[in-house]
């Protein structure tokens, strides 16, 4: 997979028995932020085998990989979004909200179809809110969705007082969240099949290219013809929509709507984004490196927990990974010359 | 008796990741002289410059300053021993005063510690006055004009009784009298006995108030003489190392067709513009900066709003709008690449094909062949040199990253072809390409209006040349009707009379 | 712009221009604004005429207000911060802590208050030397100063064993008929106003948000003045975390959820900028004021807090979009 937004890997040259492709093979793992990644949930996968009886197992496992599904659908939306310049802070209040809705809708009307298109519709609303707030009003998209993170919280709020259980039971809705298609659990079914279509989106189509012209030179854009805002609002939706998507995954597991469900997703979606590559400034990005960095924040809370380490942790920890995030990327970038 | 040098700098190695910035370099400076620096773009000038300024730290040779030996650790360092620069990116801070800018990181104090503001407003008023410079002291900078800006600027390097300014490029933004009250400065700096050092790619001002020069190339001091014992194509042999005969190559092209007809278009400082450009024409539209000539290219383009009508080969072209333009057969190569034509982290592939990208593509799905072997055909038919189509562009030289924008939008095969500075920041032998490249154009039936405020660019290439002042047109001329006087006088927005008395008067010192 | 004719002597404006700089035009808007939100409240909530809430308003943003003094300066040399929330509750919950460990007033309060520098240090360390983007790093800082409290209290509460009279004082008390909050507050605005527009110091902030290469090349420690903004804005924080606690000598693990929001919200009410370079402290004072005012409004309507929330974030939004058409109209 060749991404335009990075720089050649450089190949190792010198006298050695092994040969060039093996080579450069292994480079990749220490060269790119994406093997990197790898490794590091490649040990811890291995330390907490080591250390927790719990780890390996197929209960285990599924429960983890369906919160890295989760996470993963919008975070794979939010790198192209970030790529794109800009960001949505609201995708955990969208948790709240959307789960709320669907489960009121699915509980009036006892049909799927309609409160999962319920779901998407609130996506597309909030994503269009989004993109006017920050494209037509010109405000920096960073605070409009942190104000939209409170307003649509908000909302949620006003939706319920109190979490919205399942009345209707349609065994289909709870398949969405916990059943299985074959051995594999719907959730990430769903997952490897938005990762599928956003990976060619990006790399393949125009609109993906025109993804990271927008992210890189927004004025070079517009002089080439290129409709920035277009493009832009596309990518607003499309990360509403997903979160959105997620949302169901989530209200389907957790099987009642919560209006505070959410708190502190945007956080692990955008740290994901940032951890896998994806620099602040737009322009570069990766959806595998999204993945890998999806894979090792839910590998390192799931262990905070099998360890028996307070809960509250995680919270220290995403923050932290934050952090080493951005110094990756802020090192990076200085190599590039941009800073 | 030999005089000790103000600034003297012997052996003097810079390197950066692959490429060696400066390779033993000497140069000095001497009390009371203007010693002026020239060379292309990357030839190691103002990395020179960084070194002396505190910037950067040399990696190898000696700096001293008045015979002592010096070691800058960083910008103020060198402040404190007298040097003062003043960049060709304006150093000003728009959210603060002209007197506090003019005595930034120096404000007069009074006794509790607060800005004594009576003394500040006196002290940079009366520094202006003696520049001829009628500006309040306590207007914000964002407010003034850029050819105010750079002579507060240059004002502000007075004020630190410096010793050694060093000016890059100093007169980009100002008209023909201002240059003249900068050289009377000047003038009044080296009866002071401080020492300057002049960049300028304009030789002609080297030749006006200079009195030596020093050309780089390559990172290599070539040659230092007093400028008086040189004449300017041997400089410029020196700066290129070959002979430019055909510097302005200028083949004549059948005219035909009017194919850009500008009718009343108006768009902020620019009113009612009214121009043709045939078939096979170059049209240069020479102005000085603020003329509003620039500001032509982007109303026409549609980067800006504007009124009035643009006429591509008999259709209309709907106002602030590049998609229509290009799609109607207008484009433009801005005089900004980095800030408005690269996408500084794609591939070169990339930049080229990026305006005509739906032609490459199937129901949105990227053809990577057809855009491979298009990106491929338009490397080798520019000449661009690039070690892989996938090359991050920001790599390339500037030359080669501006054929890159250029190969972009001759892929959208115009009818017409605006060019703006297209060889500003490129190296001597890339410019003569270019020129080479619009005489392909034209002789292929495409119209150019080009825009520049290089006037020997102007009137080695254009067919017709238009001058603007004040964001109108003034004059226009054809080719071989006009002489350097008349154009700059039209530019300066005077007679031609009053343009040449101007220049022989040189403000006395205070 | 205003240009002088040769021969004319500058009027001597040391005093006006002090004046001037403290009150530009924007600040009538916003004048005006908080006038008109007084109005507002006064007719619609018949329980607000009584002099008592005015003066309980000003002891209740008197944290804001002190918070706001670093957030507005960081902003204006160039940076942001978005720990003021998650400072609250940390300052709070060391100072009772050590009350309890040490059973002295004195310590408690220093350990409290060192919080504040040494964060701002461990920021200003991070974005200066490691060249890391401010907002990104305060927001991993914020959570990660969240979650060790969290931990640390395992989110209970910690209650002052020693129930300190003087330290609640600091809160709660007053002196004549202003309450103590509001005139630490008032001292401290007064000051870094002056520093602000008056002092060398002051102006290089200006400069360093403005064009850090131009005050780069004209001398001034761009890392230094931004290092220690962030030390001033922890110190600040910590202050206003070392008030709450006081309120009644609890640290709470979640004090200030939200009032990251809010500051930023005032501070950009009034008139800073938020890529650096311009602003006005008295500006974000009537920022804090003017929130301050609405929601006190909205409290004694007995609005629900979510409510409060939603409006917080359509009044932020409101007051960006105002600001960057100003701003556009002023460019063309």
């Amino acid at each position: 997979m060749r991404s335009e937004g990075r720089t050649e890997v450089s190949v190792l040259t010198g006298v050695s028995s092994i040969d060039k492709g093996t080579k450069r093979f292994i480079s990749w793992f220490v060269r790119t932020q994406e093997g990197v990644l790898l490794l590091i949930v490649i040990a811890l996968c291995i330390f907490l085998t080591l250390n927790t009886h719990v780890f390996l197992t197929a209960r285990n496992i599924g429960v983890l990989l369906s919160v890295v599904s989760m996470t993963a659908i919008t975070a794979y939306a939010m790198t192209i979004l970030m790529i794109a310049g800009e960001v949505d802070l609201s995708v955990g209040s969208m948790q709240a909200l959307v789960g709320v809705l669907v489960m009121q809708v699915l509980n009036a009307t006892n049909n799927l179809p309609l409160g999962i298109l319920t779901g998407l519709v609130v996506g597309i609303v909030v994503g269009l809110i989004n993109a006017g707030a920050s494209l037509k009003l010109g405000i920096n998209s960073l605070i409009v969705t942190l104000a939209m993170l409170s307003i649509v919280r908000g909302a949620a709020y006003v939706a319920t007082q109190a979490a919205v259980q399942n009345f209707h039971k349609l065994p289909e809705f709870s398949a969405i969240g916990n059943g299985f298609i074959g051995p594999v659990p719907w959730p990430v079914a769903i997952m490897v099949g938005v990762f599928i279509v956003l990976y060619l989106l990006l790399n393949h189509t125009t609109f993906g290219r025109y993804v990271y012209v927008v992210g890189g030179n927004p004025q070079a854009a517009r002089l080439a013809g290129v409709r920035v805002n277009w493009i832009k609002t596309v990518a607003f939706v499309l990360t509403s929509v997903m979160a959105a998507l997620s949302a169901v995954i989530l209200v389907s597991r957790m099987n009642s709507g919560q209006n505070n469900a959410g708190y502190g997703f945007e956080l692990q979606v955008v740290g994901a984004v940032l951890l896998g590559g994806t620099g602040l400034g737009g322009g570069t990005g990766s959806l595998v490196g999204t993945f890998f960095a999806v894979l090792l924040l839910a590998i390192l809370n799931n262990g905070i927990i099998l360890l028996g380490i307070n809960s509250s942790w995680q919270i220290a920890v995403n923050g932290l990974l934050i952090v080493l995030a951005v110094y990756l990327n802020a090192r990076r970038r200085q190599s590039f010359g941009l800073s | 008796m030999a005089q000790i040098p103000l600034l003297e700098m012997r052996n003097i190695r810079k390197v950066f990741p692959g490429v060696v910035a400066l390779d033993n370099v000497d140069f000095d400076l001497y009390p009371g002289e203007v010693h002026a620096l020239v060379g292309e773009n990357g030839a190691g000038k103002s990395t020179l410059i960084k070194i002396i300024s505190g910037l950067y730290r040399r990696d190898a040779g000696t700096m001293s300053i008045d015979g002592e030996p010096v070691n800058f650790r960083s910008p103020a360092d060198s402040i404190a021993r007298g040097i003062k620069v003043v960049y060709q990116e304006l150093d000003l801070i728009p959210g603060l005063s002209v007197a506090e800018n003019v005595f930034l990181g120096n404000l007069p104090r009074t006794r509790w510690g607060a800005v004594d503001w009576r003394r500040l407003y006196a002290e940079t008023e009366a520094l202006l006055r003696g520049f001829n410079l009628e500006i309040d002291p306590r207007t914000l900078v964002r407010d003034l004009r850029v050819s105010e800006q750079q002579l507060v600027e240059i004002a502000r390097a007075l004020s630190r009784r410096a010793r050694i300014i060093i000016m890059d490029e100093p007169t980009s933004a100002l008209s023909p009298a201002e240059v003249n009250t900068l050289f009377g400065s000047i003038q009044c700096l080296k009866e002071a006995g401080v020492g300057v050092i002049y960049i300028s790619h304009k030789l002609e001002e080297v030749y006006k108030i200079a009195d030596r020069v020093t050309v780089f190339r390559d990172g290599k001091r070539i040659i230092t003489c007093p400028v008086a014992e040189t004449q300017p194509h041997q400089l410029v042999n020196w700066m290129v190392g070959r002979e430019l005969k055909d510097y302005f190559p200028k083949t004549s092209s059948r005219i035909g067709r009017p194919l850009l007809v500008v009718r009343d278009v108006s768009s902020g400082r620019v009113q009612n513009l009214n121009l043709v450009v045939h078939s096979g024409e170059v049209v240069g539209i020479f102005g000085l900066v603020g003329a509003g000539s620039h500001l032509v290219g982007r109303a026409l383009f549609g980067d800006v709003p504007r009124t009035g009508e643009v006429i591509i080969d008999g259709k209309l072209i709907t106002p602030y709008s590049p998609v229509d333009s290009l799609k109607k057969g207008l484009a433009l190569l801005t005089e900004n690449r980095h800030r408005d034509g690269l996408v500084h982290l794609l591939s070169v592939k990339a930049n080229l094909s990026l305006a005509m990208l739906d032609q490459l593509a199937s129901g949105g799905w990227i053809q990577a062949k057809r855009e491979q072997s298009i990106a491929a055909e338009q490397i080798s038919r520019l000449a661009i040199k690039t070690p892989s189509l996938d090359q991050a562009v920001r790599f390339l030289s500037g030359g080669n990253q501006q054929k890159v924008l250029l190969g972009r939008w001759l892929l959208c095969e115009p009818k017409v072809l605006i060019l703006s500075e297209p060889t500003r920041g490129i190296d001597v032998g890339a410019k003569a390409e270019i020129y080479r490249l619009i005489n392909q154009l034209t002789q292929r039936g495409i119209g150019i209006l080009l825009i520049s405020t290089e006037l020997p660019e102007i009137m080695g290439i254009s067919d017709r040349i238009i001058v603007m002042f004040n964001g109108r047109i003034v004059a226009e001329f054809s080719r071989g009707d006009a002489t350097e006087e008349q154009i700059m006088a039209a530019a300066a927005g005077v007679t031609t009379e009053q343009f040449l008395k101007a220049r022989e008067v040189t403000p006395q010192c205070q | 712009m205003s240009v002088i004719s040769r021969g004319q002597t500058i009027v001597s404006v040391s005093y006006v221009r002090a004046i001037r700089l403290l009150f530009q035009r924007e600040l009538y808007v916003l004048f005006a604004l908080f006038a008109l939100v007084v109005t507002v409240i006064l007719i619609v909530v018949p329980e607000s005429r009584q002099p008592r809430v005015f003066f309980d308003l000003l002891r209740e943003v008197a944290p804001n207000l002190i918070a706001v003094i670093g957030i507005t300066l960081l902003m204006i040399g160039g940076e942001f911060d978005l720990t003021p929330g998650a400072m609250l509750a940390t300052v709070g919950v060391v100072t009772v802590s050590v009350f309890n460990w040490t059973q002295s007033m004195a310590l408690g309060i220093v350990a409290g208050l060192a919080v504040g520098p040494i964060v701002g240090s461990i920021l200003g360390y991070l974005v200066t030397r490691l060249k890391m983007g401010s907002l990104i790093t305060t927001l991993g800082m914020m959570f990660a100063l969240r979650g060790i409290v969290y931990v640390y209290t395992n989110k209970t509460p910690i209650v002052d064993k020693n129930r300190f009279e003087s330290f609640i004082w600091l809160y709660q008390g007053s002196i004549g008929p202003i309450a103590v909050p509001t005139i630490l507050a008032a001292v401290l605005v007064i000051f870094f106003l002056f520093v602000l527009t008056q002092t060398e110091f002051g102006r290089h902030i200006f400069a360093v948000g403005g064009n850090a290469h131009a005050a780069r090349v004209a001398g001034i420690h761009v890392e230094r003045v931004k290092f220690l903004l962030f030390v001033l804005s922890g110190t600040m924080n910590a202050i206003a975390g070392m008030l709450i606690a006081a309120q009644t000598g609890t640290g709470y693990f979640d004090a200030g959820l939200g009032f990251e929001l809010s500051v930023i919200t005032a501070t950009v009410l009034g008139g800073v900028s938020l890529a650096g370079g311009e602003g006005n402290l008295l500006g974000a004072v009537l920022g804090v004021l003017i929130l301050g005012m609405t929601g006190k409004g909205l409290r004694l309507m007995a609005v629900p807090t979510t409510t409060q929330l939603v409006v917080t974030g359509l009044v932020m939004m409101l007051a960006v979009y105002v600001h960057t058409v100003r701003k556009r109209t002023v460019i063309s």
